[in-house]
């Protein structure tokens, strides 16, 4: 196994030189940050309804052991089984010894990050067990041998062109056009469908007092496999939960929104424990799966815990400058953005790279956007407080002691105009030196302005673009 | 082992949340906004019709014959499954397949692995437990003699939905189904299935039926 760590930096600069790659994501960000603002302008209550979504998810969270208890009680009731797993290795292996002891050999599987997150579809292959990703841009990602690299658009950063080789190689079908492209996913999938012995999917949101999984989609590949396979597999993460359909109904009222800019998605499943008496399909067998992953540790962080309120809707990532530019995949780790570089950096065996959140740039552009009233920033500004408490280079430390003084700060910032003021002679005598690093990786605007008159047209810009300042 | 798991998490979650407390909004809560849309079929109709599904409104069991064998005939359907349904009974949609020489099977029919053995099939008919009014939804709620295969994987889905089903929008669902025990499934299906994830060009008709067309039963 590599231990090298990971490094963001090395990773966002080769995402950085792929101009194709970088046209392709900004033009699909581009339209879903369109198709958001549209809707959430259209909405003149969007902030009594982020107001609603904020009580319930914090609600929900001082009351999380009480609710998954009363979760894992109602699952019971209408015929479901509950499993705890304490972590991505015995979430993967619980699974996967269901379907073995089951004789499962062909399983479908919606998108779930929770899946990403516990490595599930390699420790199906190796068990032998055919795992088919059945959401079209997670299926195309399977079929390339890659990765999501947005939580809601998988393949966000493949071009139609790159999809119809891809489809040409595997089915032997040519088409450059979109609607036959996705026909031929279609035909492809239907037959996994039908013959599949298991069905997996993910959970937006579990309702405790009712014991119901709910799930969202457009595809209606969530609702197939749910509903035709003989086993229904729910993986989801433990603070997916709330209390009551009242409680969910907040919730919705802001996710299609600011995910995807739609009042409603086309398929809302709510799915409540397996088949009942006299009913001919729906799964037999209902298995509902939860997660801890160092999120029961994270929630006696004060102050970082306020990330379980997120509710995956994609809104931070798709308004991230540092998203928008480098892509999903630059961040090495399975949830990237503004909420995958808090999230990350606290589950367990996350990888990436720890100094992560250095890589904000305290836009807040995310904090605004986020329907649940998140503050990724300050999060983040948290993340790197604890990392420097753990230590830091001697140059770090003297900038910030002349940093905390405004007067000598202002001096040395007047003699380095004049002497030196793109710090080029600094880091010229050590290249290898924390200056010279500091100029490699940043676009250094250089002491030649004062900061203090440059202030105001950045702070519009900034605002402008739907940051704060 | 398995209770020694969840016993060690919920734990930890009780040592976390105890000194929690129940968060205090910093402002009093706004009440959801009540919804304004009109609960009738024009409102309904606008807003299914805008997504992709047809909408025709009948007005007497004779009118609602004629709007299912019509869309029988523009989609050439042969074979079809249904509900056993009251709504569809109050039209006697039975009859009007069988005059259309359909083959139809009901749900007793269905074999022990119901999706795959209606890949073929033309037509699934089914009624609604609701439809909401603000987002064209028809609610469709699984149960014995219900099968969530039939309005899923015959390519035309059609759904009869009666006037008094006929709610707002989404919490007043949930305020219904919150006062009885939730059926195995109730989907909310809001349009014809449809993708965006090739580079966000919108596809309607991905999984599930291509066609989608709501027959409304204005006299019950």
């Amino acid at each position: 196994m590599s231990t090298a760590p990971y490094n963001f930096a090395k990773a966002a600069a080769k995402a950085l030189a792929d101009g194709e790659r970088r046209t392709i994501l900004a033009k699909a960000i581009a339209e879903i940050h369109v198709l958001r603002r549209k809707s959430v302008d259209a909405m003149p209550d969007f902030e009594a309804r982020r107001a609603r979504a904020v009580a319930v998810r914090e609600k929900t969270l001082t009351r999380l052991p009480d609710l998954l208890e009363t979760l894992e009680a109602q699952v019971t009731a209408a015929g479901g089984i509950v499993h705890f797993a304490e972590d991505a290795a015995s979430a993967a292996s619980l699974i996967t010894q269901l379907l073995t002891a089951r004789k499962a050999r062909l399983v479908v599987k919606s998108k779930s990050m929770v899946s990403e997150e516990i490595g599930l579809n390699d420790v199906l292959a190796a068990a032998g067990i055919e795992a088919v990703e059945t959401d079209l841009g997670e299926y195309i990602v399977q079929l390339a041998g890659e990765k999501p690299s947005h939580i809601l658009a998988p393949a966000l950063h493949v071009s139609k062109e790159q999809v119809s080789e891809l489809f040409d190689r595997k089915f032997a079908r040519k088409s450059t056009d979109i609607p036959e492209m996705t026909r031929i996913a279609r035909d492809s999938l239907r037959r996994k469908f039908l013959a599949a012995d298991a069905g997996i999917t993910g959970v937006n949101i579990a309702v405790a007092a009712t014991g119901t999984v709910i799930v969202l989609e457009n595809e209606g590949n969530i609702r197939l496999t749910g509903s035709c396979p003989p086993i229904h597999i729910a993986l989801m993460s433990l603070e997916k939960v709330v209390e009551t359909l009242d409680d969910a109904a907040a919730v919705l009222d802001i996710l299609p929104p600011s995910a995807t800019g739609q009042t409603l998605p086309v398929h809302l499943s709510l799915f409540t424990g397996a088949r009942r008496d006299g009913e001919r399909d729906g799964p037999k067998e209902m298995h509902l799966v939860i997660l801890d992953n160092g999120r029961s540790q994270l929630m006696a962080d004060p102050i970082l815990r306020q990330i379980l309120r997120c509710i995956r809707c994609g809104a931070c990532l798709n308004v991230c400058p540092v998203y928008q530019s480098v892509g999903g995949h630059a961040y090495g780790t399975v949830y990237p953005g503004p909420m995958g570089s808090i999230l990350s950096s606290v589950l367990t065996g996350a990888v990436g790279d720890v100094r992560q959140p250095f890589a904000c740039t305290h836009c807040a552009a995310c904090a605004a956007a986020c329907p649940v009233g998140i503050d990724h920033p300050a999060l983040l500004q948290e993340l790197r407080r604890r990392l420097s408490a753990q230590g830091t280079d001697a140059a770090t430390v003297a900038f910030a002691s002349l940093a905390r003084h405004p007067l000598l700060f202002a001096s040395a910032a007047a003699v380095a105009r004049t002497a030196d003021p793109k710090l080029t002679h600094v880091a010229g005598l050590s290249p290898g030196s924390p200056v010279g690093r500091f100029l490699r990786t940043r676009a250094f605007p250089g002491f030649s302005r004062p900061f203090s008159r440059r202030f105001r047209a950045l702070a519009r810009r900034l605002s402008r673009h739907g940051g704060r300042s | 082992m398995k209770t020694r798991v969840r016993n060690a998490i919920l734990g930890r979650l009780r040592a976390a949340t105890a000194t929690m407390g129940l968060p205090r909004p910093a402002a009093p809560l706004a009440p959801r906004r009540p919804c304004r849309a009109a609960v009738d079929f024009a409102t309904f109709s606008t807003a299914l019709t805008a997504l992709g599904p047809t909408f025709e409104l009948a007005h007497d069991p004779a009118a609602a014959q004629a709007a299912l064998a019509g869309v029988m005939a523009r989609h050439g359907v042969r074979t079809a499954v249904r509900w056993n349904h009251p709504d569809l009974d109050a039209m006697d949609a039975g009859a009007v397949m069988a005059a259309a020489h359909v083959a139809v099977i009901a749900p007793e029919e269905l074999p022990d692995r119901v999706c795959p053995s209606l890949a073929a099939i033309d037509m699934g008919l089914t009624g609604s437990a609701y439809a909401l009014c603000a987002t064209g939804s028809l609610i469709l709620a699984a149960g014995q003699g219900r099968e969530r295969g039939t309005a899923l994987v015959p390519r035309l889905h059609v759904a009869l939905v009666a006037k008094s089903r006929l709610l707002p929008d989404l919490p007043a669902l949930f305020d219904r189904l919150a006062g009885h025990p939730m059926p195995s499934a109730v989907n909310c299906v809001t349009g014809v299935s449809s993708t965006g994830d090739i580079e966000f060009v919108y596809v309607r008709g991905v999984h599930g039926p291509l066609a989608v067309h709501v027959i409304g039963l204005d006299w019950l």
